[in-house]
C-alpha cells in the first residue's frame, strides 16, 4: 500500500507538470532569443495603471483612465529607438483594423516634445502619442521593465489585466490573434 | 463499453486512485495560475537574459596625458553602440573647457529607420582634449577633471536601452588608473596604465552612477 500511495504521488506530480505545460498562460511571452523566457513580477495594479496621466504632443494632459473600457494597448517608444519605429506601421495598421471594435493603441515615448512632434510630421499616425520624456522609463520599468527597454508593449484588457507583455518590436500576425480574441465586443 | 460498478471499484481501489484524486485537489490551483488571475505574474520576453547596460557597454577611463582624457568602452558581443549618441561633457559644464572629441572608426550600419549610420561593436575609444581645467583639487592637491558621459546602445536582440548617464572623476598627476569596485563579471574597467592618472577612490557604483 506505501508502495502506491507512492506511485499515485509521483504520478500526479507528472500530470501536473504536463498540464502547466499545455495550459502555459503566456504563450506570447517568449524570449528574444528564443529560449523560455524568465517570467517576472509586474507589481502596477490597474489601479497604477490607469492613474497615469502624461501630455500629449500638444502638451495637453491625457489620462490613461479614459480608455479604461478599452482594449489598450501601451506602447513605449521613442525616436532614437530604431526598433520602435521600424514596428510603428504594424500598431498603425492594428489601430486601423480593430478601432472601430474597441481597440486602442497609445504610444507613450521616452523622448521630448520637440523630438516627438517633429515625428509626429514625418509619419502620419492614427493612435495618440504621450510625451513623457525620462518618466516613460520609469513607468515601463514599473511595468516589468527592469532595465528600461525600448520598444515595450503592454496589452490590458479593459478594466486594467495585463494579459500580454513584450520586449522588442511585436509581431502584427501575434498582436491580430490576442486582439481579436479579447476585443470588448468579442465578448 | 459502459464500465462495470465493479470495475469502478477496483480502479478506485487500485494505486491510480490517489493519482486522480491528487489531480483533481490541484486542478483549481492549476487554473488559477493559467486563468485570468495569471495576469499578474505576466512577464517581459527574455529580459534577464540581457546585460545591465553598464556591464554590456563597460567604460574605463584615464588621463592619456596631462592634457586628454581617453574613455575605452568595452562592448559586450551582440551589443552595439551608436556614435551619435555620445556625447561627453565637464560636470559642471563650467569647470573645465573641452576640445572637440575624437571618436575611433566604427562600422557603418544600414538602419531601416536611421538610413547609415556610424556605430560601434567589440570596443571604441574617445579622446577628449582639454583646454583647460577647472579649480577642483583632490585631497592631496591633484588637480580633479570630473566628466559627464552620455551614451546610448542597443542589443542585437532588438531593443535599445535608454540612454545611459555616467560621471567620472578623473585625478591628474597620479598612478594607474584603479576602480575599486568593478562590476562582478566584468573586467573592462580594470586596466592599468603606463599614464600618470588615475580615477579617484569612490566606489564604481558611485563613480559610474545614473544621473536623472
Amino acid at each position: 500500500m506505501p508502495r502506491s500511495l507512492v506511485l499515485a504521488v509521483i504520478a500526479g506530480l507528472l500530470f501536473l507538470a504536463a498540464a502547466a505545460l499545455l495550459l502555459d498562460p503566456s504563450p506570447a511571452l517568449q524570449s528574444l532569443t528564443g529560449t523560455p523566457a524568465v517570467k517576472q513580477s509586474i507589481s502596477a495594479s490597474p489601479g497604477v495603471i490607469y492613474a497615469a496621466k502624461f501630455p500629449d504632443v500638444h502638451g495637453r494632459p491625457q489620462s490613461l483612465a479614459q480608455w479604461d473600457k478599452r482594449l489598450l494597448v501601451v506602447n513605449f517608444w521613442a525616436t532614437w529607438c530604431g526598433p520602435c519605429k521600424e514596428e510603428m506601421p504594424i500598431l498603425k495598421n492594428l489601430q486601423a483594423k480593430f478601432g472601430s471594435s474597441g481597440l486602442q493603441i497609445i504610444g507613450i515615448a521616452a523622448d521630448t516634445q520637440a523630438n516627438v512632434a517633429n515625428f509626429g510630421k514625418s509619419i502620419d499616425i492614427n493612435y495618440p502619442l504621450l510625451v513623457a520624456e525620462t518618466s516613460a522609463i520609469d513607468f515601463s520599468r514599473r511595468l516589468g521593465n527592469r532595465l528600461g527597454l525600448l520598444p515595450h508593449t503592454l496589452v490590458l484588457k479593459p478594466g486594467g489585466e495585463i494579459i500580454y507583455a513584450k520586449l522588442g518590436a511585436v509581431s502584427e500576425t501575434e498582436m491580430a490573434e490576442i486582439i481579436s480574441k479579447n476585443l470588448p465586443t468579442s465578448n | 463499453m459502459k464500465p462495470s460498478k465493479k470495475s469502478w471499484t477496483a480502479f478506485l481501489g487500485g494505486p491510480w486512485h490517489g493519482t486522480v484524486i491528487f489531480a483533481l485537489l490541484m486542478l483549481p490551483a492549476l487554473a488559477a495560475a493559467t486563468g485570468p488571475g495569471a495576469a499578474s505574474n505576466i512577464g517581459t520576453i527574455g529580459e534577464q537574459e540581457l546585460l545591465e547596460p553598464e556591464r554590456a557597454f563597460l567604460l574605463s577611463a584615464r588621463f592619456k596625458d596631462a592634457k586628454t582624457a581617453e574613455f575605452n568602452y568595452k562592448i559586450t558581443d551582440g551589443y552595439y553602440m551608436y556614435r551619435a549618441r555620445f556625447k561627453v561633457v565637464a560636470e559642471p559644464k563650467s569647470s573645465a573647457i573641452l576640445g572637440k572629441a575624437v571618436f575611433t572608426k566604427g562600422e557603418m550600419k544600414q538602419d531601416a529607420t536611421f538610413g547609415r549610420v556610424e556605430i560601434y561593436r567589440n570596443s571604441m575609444r574617445i579622446l577628449i582634449p582639454i583646454s583647460s581645467m577647472g579649480k577642483d583639487l583632490g585631497p592631496n592637491g591633484e588637480k580633479l577633471l570630473r566628466l559627464k558621459v552620455t551614451s546610448q546602445g542597443c542589443a542585437d536582440a532588438g531593443v535599445c536601452y535608454p540612454p545611459l548617464h555616467q560621471i567620472l572623476t578623473l585625478k591628474a598627476g597620479s598612478g594607474d588608473i584603479k576602480y575599486p569596485d568593478a562590476p562582478a563579471g566584468g573586467d573592462g574597467a580594470l586596466q592599468s596604465t603606463p599614464s600618470a592618472a588615475e580615477v579617484i577612490s569612490p566606489p564604481l557604483s558611485e563613480l559610474l552612477r545614473r544621473t536623472k
